[in-house]
């Protein structure tokens, strides 16, 4: 590993990967002990059970709520309904590159590009700027489709149709301008070891209009009170253990883009985005769409330095171990993978949706049963990255 | 024949049972039933004798139980008996002295059987400070009565005063607000044994009610007092009723259910107090009978059911479905919601028209009647509403897997009674308000009327014929829509398990929000509880408190072996006696 | 005038209906020309059953182990560009109301039982449509997830595109309907 080293914990605490705690400068030989959420036995309270398969929900997840009949007492949840083994292990990067691709099909070029970090990490591949330019444009591509994904959940959760429809239209565009540039709407077979796939030259022209409609829709949404109403005071986290919007939003400057240097925003000016708010859904929806601004900057800035792309022969290491970090839509994600052989010996993850979904049981406490979508949707977790093991 | 004969066999279970428990309890049984078939011969003598029927009934049902359910205690058979005893003189007295020593009795045997349980001496002795409240009022207006009339015997008294005292000594005893601590406490502490509830609640409070009836028939009327005690009636009439909704524990419901019900019937003797006019006074003294009996029967049924479960909170309760204990339990439950046919709907039926009729009346008493029969309607809404939460969680939700709920025929034996008594009040009640219809087809005898005059009829129910009606429409549509096409189909719950429930605090919610500005609810979503801050019980904190700090001035102050303070409490307390008795005279 | 991108009508008005009226017509046409149907009919379960679906489908779908990309997909039917509605295409929020079940994603252990519920808790007719290659094969991933019924048609993909689902879903309301 060419950037982080097994020692006492420095920087910011991030979250469980395997044995190990990360932290945002080393990793920490312990066990992150999550706050078990602990709910008080009384016989006034009773369980509501949602899920795992209803129609309020996109994927499988069972939510227990401890309730009086409105209100929230306490929430636990059993996210592994679905869980998927995938057959990674002893397996050689190229081969287990499409598997890695499937964990979470909303973030593919993330946990890609990620994985790849590290792999790239352990064989100690130098990359050019073409390559660096060219997954920052497919990272924040993404991020831009999933938060207008997350924004037009919760228009949906409010019954709220035109900003609904409006926002799935520009997600809708997004996707097809990836599948134009990249041949695929969801990144796959885009990323690979030291190489990319895509020719991204005229992106960011072609996301102007999507930007400003966004911002149109985002402006009237914020102006429309009885949706305003719905987000205010729902869902405040008090946690510092979360990442991701879900931090920045309150006010935690938490943000892999600026203390992980394997890709380099910070020479694109990039700082991040933070709300001081109080937490709640509102702030988490600000923060959202003040992305997608900026990450339509961050594409125009990065398209500039895109230059002509040569594939050279790298040197390549076949043993090693690596850690490989980006900032996925919804937070750090991160691969740590050991290397044999040019097989994958070992590999764990750290996945934003894992590290939140506590934050988020903890934050619906004293919320009623109509916040829970406008706060879960918020939250942007995706359950097939947390429902996954590796063998 | 004098009618104190009917003591002996009680005496002699009463002996019995240190030797035999179940000799005891059976002995019980047959000395109740003599007594039983004396109060049906001579019930046309005395209206009161119908309470002998009515402490019969309770007091066969709730032995029978015992038969099966006495094995724990050592010392529960003798004081049952010797409970039962002192009920039976009270029923029996001639005289004053005689009622006096049977209320003694039953209160220090039911002192003795809440201290069964030692591990909490406090209700025990709580239990006991307002037994002998209700006694020195007791021996106050007893007192005070002889003076005025110069005998102890049950003659008239010519001035209202002791029977206020004495009322007073007795709403401790019936458990009206704010006196239900006498035997809410203890029930509500779980100290007593269900056959002990019972006796509590059905009997000792209808020595209440036999009490006040007995000295109000021997009392000038009064308007005033009357209405006070009709104002009080309605009051814990209704709040008893909420709170028996929001009640999570079996036994604190059936509690407040008596508070409830023993309110009603203090609605009907404060009617009784204003003396209104002869005919309506028989009718509101048969009113008060028939009350008395629904709830004494309803209830120890009820106490009993509970016992025979495996828990006291509604949604702990592990039996299994039995439809046995079911149908007794929804009798009586019907009973006490005031639902006809059974016996509970004719009284609170007769308990309504008396107010009714009385609102009609050109008086100012007119506007009170009025306000307190609605008051009384909405509470038995209410208690209906209550009712339901005890069948569906004591008997119709239940899937657990536990045994079968024990020892239920003395139930179902209470159920079929109430439902029996209801179809046979016709006979029961004065022959005066028994008529019939022959325009729309009901015969002479079957007919049930409430009379503002000797001659005008204001209501009629025939509790027959409503049984009647219900079976025959359950028929004819059983006949022409055939049995129901039930399509059974395994529930969707979101694609597992059934693993939520429904509790009996979700049940009693809307009340808790409907009312929450009398219950105090707290519906501050952050706190932990979402309860109901029961006003009742801080109600009796304080009191319990109060009593406490009373008591322990007194004896630092009194009793603390200073004769010179002795004495000078001695002698105050002449004083005041004699002030009092001249002032009054 | 064009009122899809008049970015000044649309700032003035803050009346959602309007602002609605201001997006009409958004929907493609489906693009026959280019597109290439790929769905499998399974012939057999054709056969076995009539199932009169003639007007309306009613659809219900269960992620038994998916990634995320087709339901993303499958929702993204209901959005402007494809909008389901107009082909009498609707999703329900519980298998009691739902004609067609769609099954999204791999084979996982504590699913078959979710799947066997919602599959016997729909009303009959009912038919079942398999959804992207991990519920046709179990693709990379795993093996295909476990079912009592038959799926009518297959849509492969990984993810398939919103329209070839629409074409499946259709040609299984086709299907069913002759």
């Amino acid at each position: 590993m060419r950037l982080y080293s097994y020692d006492g914990p420095s920087g910011r605490k991030i979250g469980e990967i395997g044995d190990y705690t990360l932290y945002s400068e080393t990793l920490v030989r312990e066990k992150s002990v999550i706050k078990p959420y602990v709910t008080k036995e009384s016989n006034t309270a009773f369980n509501f059970i949602y899920g795992p398969s209803t129609g309020g929900l996109i994927e499988s997840t069972l939510f227990n709520i401890l309730t009086t009949g409105e209100s929230i007492k306490g929430m636990t949840s059993d996210p592994m309904f679905k869980l998927r083994e995938l057959k990674v292990l002893g397996k050689n990067v190229k081969d287990a590159m499409p598997i890695i691709e499937r964990i979470n099909g909303s973030f593919t070029a993330s946990h890609s590009i990620a994985f790849l970090g590290a792999v790239e990490d352990a064989m100690e591949i130098e990359l050019d700027e073409y390559i660096l330019m060219g997954r920052i444009i497919e990272l924040e591509l993404e991020r831009i489709r999933n938060h207008l994904h997350v924004i037009a959940r919760m228009c949906e959760a409010a019954a709220f149709g035109v900003p609904y429809n409006n926002l799935f239209y520009m997600r809708e565009k997004i996707n097809r301008l990836i599948e134009e540039y990249s041949g695929h709407r969801f990144f796959h077979n885009v990323n690979r070891i030291g190489e990319i796939d895509i020719d991204l030259i005229g992106v960011s022209k072609s996301l102007e209009n999507i930007c400003n409609d966004a911002k149109n829709t985002y402006d009237s949404l914020r102006d429309s009170k009885i949706f305003v109403d719905r987000l205010l005071d729902n869902g405040v986290v008090k946690d510092l253990d979360c990442i991701g919007p879900v931090a920045r939003g309150c006010g935690y400057p938490y943000d892999a883009r600026v203390d992980s240097t394997t890709l380099p925003y910070t020479e694109l000016g990039f700082s991040p985005v933070i709300e001081k708010g109080k937490g709640d859904a509102m702030d988490r929806f600000i923060i959202r769409f003040e992305e997608i601004q900026q990450s339509t900057e961050i594409i125009g800035e990065a398209e500039k330095r895109l230059k002509k792309h040569t594939t050279r022969p790298y040197h390549m290491e076949n043993e090693g171990e690596g850690l490989g970090r980006v900032e996925s839509p919804s937070g750090d994600l991160t691969y740590l993978i050991k290397l044999n052989e040019g097989k994958i010996n070992e590999i764990s993850m750290l996945t934003p949706s894992k590290v939140n979904l506590p934050v988020f049981l903890n934050s619906t406490r004293g919320n009623v049963f109509t916040d829970f979508h406008f706060n879960w949707e918020s939250f942007g977790i995706w359950i097939s990255e947390i429902a996954v093991g590796f063998i | 024949m004098n009618q104190l004969i009917l003591l002996i066999p009680f005496a002699i279970a009463l002996l019995t049972s240190v030797v035999s428990k179940k000799i005891s309890y059976i002995s019980l049984i047959i000395s109740s039933l003599i007594l039983g078939v004396y109060a049906i011969i001579y019930t046309g003598i005395n209206e009161l004798t119908f309470f002998y029927l009515i402490a019969s009934i309770v007091i066969i049902v709730s032995s029978w139980y015992s038969i099966r359910y006495d094995k724990k205690y050592r010392w529960l058979a003798p004081l049952f008996a010797s409970a039962v005893f002192g009920i039976i003189i009270i029923l029996l007295s001639y005289n004053s002295l005689q009622f006096l020593a049977g209320w003694e009795l039953m209160s220090i045997s039911g002192y003795l059987m809440i201290g069964l349980n030692k591990n909490k001496a406090n209700p025990a002795f709580i239990f006991s400070a307002f037994s002998e409240l209700s006694t020195v009022l007791l021996i106050a207006g007893m007192a005070y009565a002889y003076v005025l009339t110069g005998t102890f015997n049950f003659v008239l008294i010519p001035s209202i005063m002791p029977l206020i005292l004495m009322s007073v000594g007795f709403f401790i005893k019936m458990g009206i607000v704010p006196f239900m601590i006498a035997d809410w406490l203890p029930i509500a502490h779980r100290n007593a044994p269900s056959n002990a509830s019972a006796i509590f609640s059905a009997l000792m409070t209808l020595m209440g009610v036999f009490g006040l009836i007995k000295f109000t028939l021997l009392s000038p009327g009064s308007m005033s007092l009357g209405v006070v005690l009709m104002g009080i009636g309605a009051f814990s009439v209704f709040f008893a009723a909420l709170f028996e909704y929001v009640s999570e524990s079996t036994k604190l419901l059936l509690g407040y259910s008596t508070i409830e019900n023993n309110g009603a019937i203090l609605v009907a003797v404060g009617l009784l107090i204003t003396n209104l006019s002869g005919i309506m006074d028989v009718f509101i003294i048969y009113t008060i009978l028939m009350l008395s009996l629904a709830h004494s029967i309803s209830k120890t049924g009820l106490f009993l059911m509970s016992g025979s479960l495996d828990s006291e909170d509604m949604d702990t309760i592990n039996n299994s479905k039995d439809p046995t204990s079911t149908l007794g339990n929804i009798l009586v439950s019907a009973s006490l919601s005031g639902l006809l046919p059974t016996i509970g709907g004719v009284a609170i039926w007769m308990l309504l028209e008396t107010l009714f009729i009385t609102a009609t009346i050109s008086s100012w008493i007119a506007i009170p009647a009025l306000i307190i029969g609605s008051l009384i309607a909405l509470g038995e809404g209410i208690v209906s509403g209550a009712m339901i939460k005890f069948i569906s969680f004591t008997q119709l939700f239940r899937n657990g897997k536990a045994k079968k709920p024990t020892n239920i025929y003395p139930i179902l034996f209470a159920g079929i009674l109430v439902f029996a008594l209801g179809l046979g009040s016709v006979l029961i009640i004065n022959p005066a308000f028994i008529t019939g219809l022959i325009k729309v087809g009901i015969p002479n005898g079957l007919l049930i009327q409430s009379l503002t005059s000797s001659k005008t009829t204001f209501g009629a129910i025939a509790p027959i014929f409503i049984a009647i009606f219900i079976s025959i429409f359950t028929l004819l549509a059983l006949v022409f829509f055939r049995k129901p096409k039930i399509r059974r189909s395994p529930v969707w719950n979101n694609g597992i398990e059934d693993m939520a429930g429904y509790t009996s605090f979700a049940f009693a919610n809307n009340m808790r929000i409907m009312m929450g500005k009398i219950l105090q609810t707290n519906t501050d979503t952050s706190s932990k509880d979402n309860a109901t801050r029961n006003i009742f019980w801080d109600l009796i904190v304080k009191y319990a408190k109060l009593y406490q700090n009373i008591a322990r001035s007194l004896t630092w102050n009194i009793m603390n072996s200073s004769i010179r303070s002795y004495v000078s409490y001695l002698v105050i307390a002449f004083i005041f006696v004699i002030v009092f008795v001249t002032l009054t005279n | 005038m064009d009122f899809r991108d008049s970015g000044g009508f649309y700032m003035k008005t803050n009346n959602w209906f309007l602002k609605g009226l201001t997006k009409l017509g958004r929907t493609e046409k489906f693009p026959s020309e280019k597109f290439e149907a790929k769905s499998q009919v399974n012939e057999k379960v054709k056969s076995e059953k009539f199932m009169p679906f003639n007007k309306s489908l009613h659809l219900y779908s269960i992620d038994s182990g998916a990634c995320g990309a087709c339901n993303m997909e499958l929702q993204a039917i209901s959005t402007p560009h494809y909008d389901m509605n107009r082909l009498g295409l609707f999703f329900t929020n519980t298998p009691r109301h739902a004609d067609a079940l769609i099954i999204l994603g791999v084979h996982s252990e504590r699913m078959v039982e979710v799947l066997e519920k919602a599959y016997n808790a729909m009303p009959k007719p009912k038919l079942i449509i398999s959804l992207g290659d991990c519920a046709l094969s179990g693709g990379l991933i795993g093996e295909c997830p476990e079912i009592s019924g038959k799926s009518v048609v297959n849509i492969p993909g990984c993810p398939p595109n919103p329209y070839a689902i629409l074409e499946g879903i259709i040609k299984a309301k086709e299907v069913s309907s002759k």
